[in-house]
């Protein structure tokens, strides 16, 4: 079996591979790349010039153009380009971001935690739900509370945890209805971003550094926990609704699929307790899927959504690389999304070990 | 004791599964209405020029009858002088801007208080709901809060939400089915090729449906957009190239599942060649999961088109569009109305679908709950 | 093969005076099917003496499964249900009989795996796959006797090693995945037999088995069975029950068609229907060419079974009264029980 999986690390290479060069590829060629907009800072900077200088439209020093293509290997052929990037990728260096003007990794790295922390929230708090929810419809299937609760369901089933967000903001986030919640943001930048409760009992000076700038770090222990939390309920609550829909439905599908199996019945024949076959024989294999579905989400739980940051204004990983294409800093882009494909496909590893771990017939060979 | 009282049903009468599943997708209720009442929608849908649009259905003027919404017809034909009708106060006339006359549209509405007020003979017919998708009532305001005119207000460039959700609700359908057919044809294809082929072939092709299904989908789609600012069908035909991967695993399983019975040996045992195998024994198998699977990838893909058109990616500009709409909302969140009702429409039209998914699937794959105790 | 297994067999015939350990009385099961009620078992009563091998005998669809599972309410409900009749339990012979269908549920759990226990068709499914072996033979232990866990895996150990599974102490640890299908009967076998239960239901046990692990199966039951413990063996195959069983019930479409020592029903089939399957049997020294008797048409499908009498349809001495009248079970001057309107004179 341990040979098993070192194939299966070993397969990632390729996959890898073959992954980013389209990507890589389809950027090069994709208008608007680095060379276009050094053309067009260029126009841009003419016209701001004045029209005197007139007739040539976007001509820029050759030399510059040249430099800029060396930076971003464009005077090699494609494959050779790639080439450089991934040997930059082996030795930890993800290139240098044009926009921030910074290295990739340490935007990277920034980031990384915010995305954990709601990411990895969100999914934990989906589990925690779906699991004894989708257990307890199991039971209590074709009750009303049964019918009740998929009405609920039904709704994270058909709206996208960040259109949800959407709506939550708009209810309960200063719009015409209720300001409980802040409009988005990690956490608060300034004083008067703090929740008014907080503010009550913060002094603005205690929380200034030399210079009067707003010092999270500076807040009481209790202030940053209740201004986490402000920040954290609504984007939460969308990561939550993302996986829980569908979670509880797997869940309750599981276990009533395993109810019907001949094991149960085995078991009830032993004169089992009903707790004791429930939750021990059955949960025990019906929780099988749900494991496997942990290797999947690794990539979420990491990397976050770039939809749910974006609603909820959340500088994550997700936000970067979106932030990235739109300015068109490839460098970033290429940076998160080699992230993004890495998690993806050691994701899917990881589920097979769980499989494997879990379910003691499953022997890859 | 007991007289069994065993309930007496029709004998049935030999049918193909596809019929008995058919059947038993009619006798679910919620999904077979929901199904009805979509696909009424859906079809309704494409009379919307009749429904809603600023074009009268039927003019009558001076003896003629004009059909606007189906021909264009210069509005000096209504009477109007030949201006630009630009402002009310200074008409200028067509020659300032150095052109004999101008086709202008006709406002009807306006066209319409008109013949009402000089009465006679002329009258306007208008769709039930007189405004279009794309026009602007800047006159009272952006961003109008719903009322008895504009049912779910206007947006921020002063256009109908409503019109523009009913619009929307077509074009993410057409969309979206677009979408489906097209990648699962493709997912289908490959899936069998790689399924009933085997072997290397299997080996190699198994590696790029990897690498491709590995690839950030939805980054890629925004990557290639941002640069292109794709068409509607630019738009599908890319969602479609990434969308096909899902059902071309089910499909080469449901072949190698199929490829392991006996009557497929058979049918390679008496000489039948491997397209008509496929065609006619394998592949009405490989059916069930692709009706099974089609709804919730049509739901997907209506979520992914709201999710680019939020992020700005999607359709171009006028283009009615669900996400756009959000995307408004989200950046005036005081105007609840361009969230709400957005999410409405999504929500009951995604809604529909699931419930068809689930009737369909429940019919194809009936379980009966049993429980023991 | 079965008149010569029967001739060879020293049959050996239950004390009928003592009163039965089990009877089911009148047992009527319904099953929702499509919104509608279809009754799978229509009123069966038989008895299991003490110490005796009751086969029940039919095809598939004929109830026999539903009887035995309704012994310890085994039938799923939804969509089952055990809409009438009796279970009657005697703990001894001259103990008051306890009606299971009746019994508290904590009450009916201590009947379940202690007095009567079961055994299944499918040794692949019907083990936990998840669960060790040991666990799940332990476990039928803890849940009715006061020991800790060190007895408990001392006694599953044991059982196993008298099931005929070899270095038992050591496979306690392994998963059902890691035996043969034979090798997970015995499995079974054990987990039933470890709190020695009076009755032992076995529903077809060894149907999903090969020829000789069958036999070895069925030795081992018999081996295994005590002097005072009843079995239950529910077959289509008639060889099984030849070889195997003191007594028969024959069922068909959910009734009871035939009664009668295992000797009695081979030699002198009375029911047209137990008729047509021994019929249907190739016996020994028949002549080569001879051609095999089938029963004709097919088992009406249990939601369309006809009036009057069950087997009406595929009858060969049908009379116009069986289609509309059902024949009650005739009880015959030797014992012998028949459903069927021919044996009426007989019966008075």
């Amino acid at each position: 079996m341990t040979a098993y999986f070192v194939r299966r690390f070993l397969l990632v290479v390729p996959t890898f591979i073959g992954v980013t060069l389209i990507a890589y590829t389809i950027m090069r060629y994709v208008p608007g790349g680095p060379l276009d907009q050094l053309k067009m800072q260029a126009r841009a900077a003419q016209a701001e010039g004045g029209a005197s200088i007139g007739g040539e439209a976007g001509a820029i020093p050759e030399e510059a153009l040249e430099a800029a293509k060396k930076a971003f290997h464009l005077d090699k052929h494609v494959v050779v380009a790639y080439v450089y990037w991934l040997g930059d990728l082996v030795t930890g260096n993800l290139g240098e971001s044009y926009f921030f003007q910074e290295p990739v990794g340490k935007l990277v790295v920034e980031r990384f935690p915010i995305s954990i922390f709601f990411g990895l929230t969100g999914f934990v708090l989906a589990y925690l739900i779906s699991v004894p929810l989708g257990i307890v419809k199991a039971l209590k299937h074709g009750t009303s509370f049964d019918f009740f609760s998929s009405a609920t369901i039904f709704i994270g089933y058909s709206i996208p945890g960040w259109a949800i967000g959407t709506l939550l903001l708009v209810f309960f986030a200063g719009g015409e209805f209720y300001d409980w919640f802040p409009l988005g943001g990690f956490r608060s930048t300034s004083y008067f971003e703090l929740p008014e409760f907080v503010q009550s009992w913060e002094d603005p000076a205690d929380v200034e550094d030399d210079f009067g700038r707003f010092r999270w770090n500076r807040l009481g222990y209790l202030s940053k926990v209740a201004d986490q939390l402000w920040h954290t309920v609504l984007p939460v609550f969308c990561y939550m609704m993302g996986s829980f829909a569908t979670l509880t439905i797997l869940m309750k599908n599981s276990l009533m699929e395993n109810i019907g199996q001949d094991y149960v019945r085995t078991a009830f024949a032993k004169g089992l307790h009903p707790r004791r076959v429930i939750f021990l024989h059955v949960l025990r294999n019906s929780l099988i899927p749900l494991a496997t579905g942990l290797g999947r989400a690794l990539s979420i739980v990491m990397a976050g959504s770039y939809l749910i940051e974006l609603v909820f204004n959340i500088d994550g990983l997700g936000m970067l690389g979106f932030n990235s294409i739109v300015r068109r800093d490839y460098a970033v882009v290429m940076g998160v999304l080699a992230i993004n494909t890495m998690l993806t496909l050691v994701g899917n590893i990881l589920s097979d070990v769980l499989y494997a771990l879990i379910d003691p017939r499953i022997r890859f060979q | 004791m007991t007289e069994p009282n065993a309930s007496e049903t029709n004998p049935a009468k030999p049918a193909s599964p596809l019929v008995l599943r058919l059947r038993r997708f009619r006798r679910l209720r919620r999904g077979y209405y929901s199904f009805l009442l979509l696909a009424a929608a859906y079809v309704l849908s494409f009379l919307l020029p009749f429904l809603m649009s600023d074009r009268a259905l039927v003019v009558r003027h001076e003896g003629t009858v004009y059909f606007p919404a189906l021909w264009s017809y210069p509005n000096q034909i209504f009477g109007y002088s030949q201006s630009l009708g630009l402002f009310e106060d200074v008409v200028y006339s067509p020659a300032t801007f150095g052109v004999d006359s101008v086709e202008t549209s006709t406002d009807y509405r306006e066209l319409k208080e008109r013949f009402e007020k000089s009465g006679g003979s002329n009258f306007v017919w208008l769709p039930p709901f007189p405004y279009s998708p794309t026009e602007q009532f800047l006159a009272e305001g952006q961003l109008r809060a719903p009322d008895r005119e504009h049912w779910m207000g206007t947006d921020d460039r002063g256009r109908d939400v409503f019109v523009r959700l009913a619009y929307g609700f077509r074009i993410s359908m057409t969309f979206a089915l677009l979408v489906t057919s097209i990648a699962y044809a493709f997912g289908t294809l490959v899936g069998s090729l790689l399924g009933y082929f085997s072997g290397w072939v299997d080996l190699v092709g198994q590696r790029f449906v990897e690498i491709w299904g590995g690839i950030p989908f939805l980054y890629t789609v925004i990557i290639i957009s941002a640069a292109v600012g794709p068409s509607f069908v630019v738009l599908v035909l890319i969602l479609a190239t990434f969308g096909w991967i899902g059902i071309s695993y089910y499909i080469r399983g449901e072949f190698y599942r199929e490829k392991a019975k006996d009557y497929v040996a058979a049918a390679i045992a008496t000489g039948e060649s491997n397209l008509t195998i496929m065609v006619r024994h394998v592949l009405p198998n490989a059916l069930t999961p692709i009706i099974a699977f089609a709804p919730f990838a049509i739901v997907a893909n209506i979520t992914t088109l709201v999710a680019l058109d939020f992020l700005g990616f999607g359709l171009p500009a006028p283009t009615p569009s669900w996400g756009e709409l959000m995307k408004q909302g989200r950046a005036n969140i005081r105007e609840w109305h361009l969230v709400v009702f957005p999410l409405l429409a999504m929500f009951t039209t995604l809604q529909l679908i699931v419930f068809i998914g689930e009737a369909v699937r429940e019919a194809f794959d009936p379980k009966v709950y049993s429980r023991m105790r | 093969m079965t008149e010569s297994a029967v001739e060879d067999q020293t049959t050996r015939l239950p004390d009928q005076s003592a009163s039965p350990t089990l009877s089911v009385r009148d047992l009527v099961v319904r099953f929702e099917i499509e919104k509608n009620w279809v009754t799978a078992v229509g009123g069966v009563s038989f008895d299991v003496f003490p110490g005796e091998v009751l086969g029940i005998v039919g095809e598939s669809g004929s109830g026999k499964s539903v009887t035995a599972m309704s012994a310890l309410r085994l039938i799923p409900q939804p969509p089952g249900e055990i809409a009438g009749g009796q279970v009657l339990y005697r703990e001894s012979s001259d103990a008051e009989p306890i009606d299971v269908l009746q019994l508290p549920y904590d009450e009916l759990r201590r009947v379940r795996g202690n007095e009567i226990a079961m055994i299944f068709q499918e040794p692949m499914t019907a083990l936990n796959p998840v669960f060790t072996v040991g666990m799940q033979v332990r476990e039928a232990v803890l849940v009715h006797e006061k020991v800790d866990r060190a007895e408990a895996n001392r006694r599953a150990a044991e059982m196993l090693t008298r099931v005929g599974i070899p270095d038992a102490e050591k496979r306690l640890s392994d998963y059902p995945h890691q035996f043969s299908g034979g090798m997970r009967q015995r499995v079974m076998i054990a987990m039933a037999l470890v709190c020695q239960p009076k009755i032992l239901v076995a529903d077809e046990p060894t149907t999903a088995l090969d020829v000789t692990t069958q036999a070895q199966i069925l030795e081992l039951m018999a081996e295994m069975q005590g002097r005072d413990e009843s079995i239950v063996l529910i077959t289509h195959d008639l060889a099984v029950v030849a070889e195997r069983c003191d007594r028969v019930v024959v069922m068909y479409g959910g009734k009871v068609q035939e009664v009668g020592t295992a000797r009695d029903l081979f030699h002198h089939p009375k029911h047209p229907y137990t008729k047509g399957l021994l019929a249907s049997l190739p016996a020994v020294g028949a002549k080569k060419g001879e051609r095999l008797h089938a029963i004709p048409g097919n088992v009406p499908s249990i939601t369309q079974l006809p009036v009057g009498c069950k087997f009406c349809t595929r009858c060969e001495e049908v009379m116009d009264r069986c289609h509309t009248e059902e024949p009650p079970l005739h009880v015959l001057d030797d014992g012998r029980e028949v459903r069927c309107h021919l044996f009426e004179d007989e019966a008075k």
